[in-house]
């Protein structure tokens, strides 16, 4: 099946990288069975010797989208009576990689011009106001912030979290020493036990933060029910 | 795993769900987009998986229209073809989907691709 410049183009990418998975295409591409050519299953089925040249069509997954992903989203689109081809299922994963790769090569000129050596989230938002792509920017912008607010919430009530594991281990070593503020069973914790080997290899708890207005307490969104450590104060 | 967990809760909680594309994958194919491309920042893969998304939407909404042109409600490479060849910002993608079989650009101008597609 001709697949024209596109596919070359991957070919050559494809001997350079180390570890590409190979899968091998049913020659039928008008079927609407979906497609399962993800990169640990369906592996090569030109079997035996993986160095000779092999006479059947294999395809780099490491190049593209996973193509289920890929489906996925244009199903949220299509009218679920609507078939999909193989042949544009592969196409349009196709098109992802060349959107980021023409994204990023404009992103990358523009941060050698400025002598910058790392391509940061606004240098893409910037290339594709550059590229035609400016009605995308609003969503990323505000998908951007809203990422970027959830990191600061996890970064300090994690830190919250460091600190007052600290205390307690501490008030266990030295006897109670005052009465501890109310946490109580309803501040929030991530999963407890990954949160005490983090804790220790990380020896110094992170900054303090007065919990009182619970502001973080509203934010990290799983309470670890029932855990108490100051029970032994009860 | 745990940052995991509680990363994508937050999201969630801001409805816009876990990431939906790979961001490993995202940023292998960044990598290789060009022999110059030194460092990645942790954000911009994010960015990638949001505008894929935006993207496959965009791509998909105009090839189907094609296909609905066509009374037809199976999705072909051709309808992909075509709608790359009629949107503009699509460009750089003529020469991935050209091959025998689609619509030769050469042979429609501009104005009258935009028609077929909006008529």
């Amino acid at each position: 099946m001709e697949r024209g410049v596109g596919f070359h183009r991957y070919r050559r990418h494809a001997k350079s990288s180390s570890a590409s998975t190979m899968v091998v295409l049913p020659n039928d591409s008008n079927s609407n069975t979906p497609s399962t050519n993800n990169d640990n299953i369906n592996a090569n089925t030109c079997n035996g010797d993986q160095q000779a040249p092999q006479p059947c069509m294999v395809r780099e997954q490491d190049q593209y989208m996973p193509i289920a992903n890929v489906i996925r989203i244009m199903r949220r689109i299509l009218p679920s009576h609507a078939k999909i081809s193989d042949d544009a299922k592969e196409t349009i994963q196709e098109c992802v990689s060349e959107y980021i790769s023409f994204i990023t090569g404009e992103a990358n000129e523009r941060c050698q011009r400025e002598q910058r050596k790392t391509v940061t989230a606004e240098d893409v938002l910037w290339a594709m106001g550059k590229l035609g792509f400016d009605d995308y920017i609003e969503p990323l912008t505000a998908y951007l912030n809203r990422y970027r607010e959830a990191e600061n919430e996890r970064n300090t009530s994690r830190g919250d979290q460091l600190l007052f594991l600290k205390r307690g281990m501490e008030i266990n070593h030295h006897g109670p020493i005052g009465m501890p503020p109310p946490y109580g069973s309803g501040y929030p914790m991530g999963h407890f036990s990954g949160m005490l080997d983090s804790a220790a290899a990380m020896g110094g708890g992170g900054y303090y933060r007065d919990m009182a207005g619970g502001g973080a307490s509203s934010t990290a969104q799983n309470a670890l029910a029932g855990f108490d450590p100051f029970v032994q104060f009860k | 795993m745990r940052q995991a967990g509680v990363y994508s809760r937050m999201l969630s909680g801001g409805r816009t769900g876990p990431h939906l594309l790979p961001l490993a994958r995202i940023k292998k194919i960044m990598k290789k987009s060009g022999d110059n491309v030194k460092m990645i920042s942790g954000e911009a893969p994010i960015v990638f998986s949001k505008a894929c998304e935006l993207f496959i939407e965009e791509l998909t909404q105009r090839s189907w229209m094609v296909a609905m042109q066509g009374k037809r409600r199976t999705l072909h490479k051709d309808d992909v073809a075509t709608a790359i060849v009629a949107t503009d910002i699509f460009d750089f993608l003529v020469d991935l989907v050209s091959s025998g079989n689609s619509i030769n650009p050469l042979d429609f101008s501009p104005v009258e691709m935009k028609t077929v597609l909006e008529s």
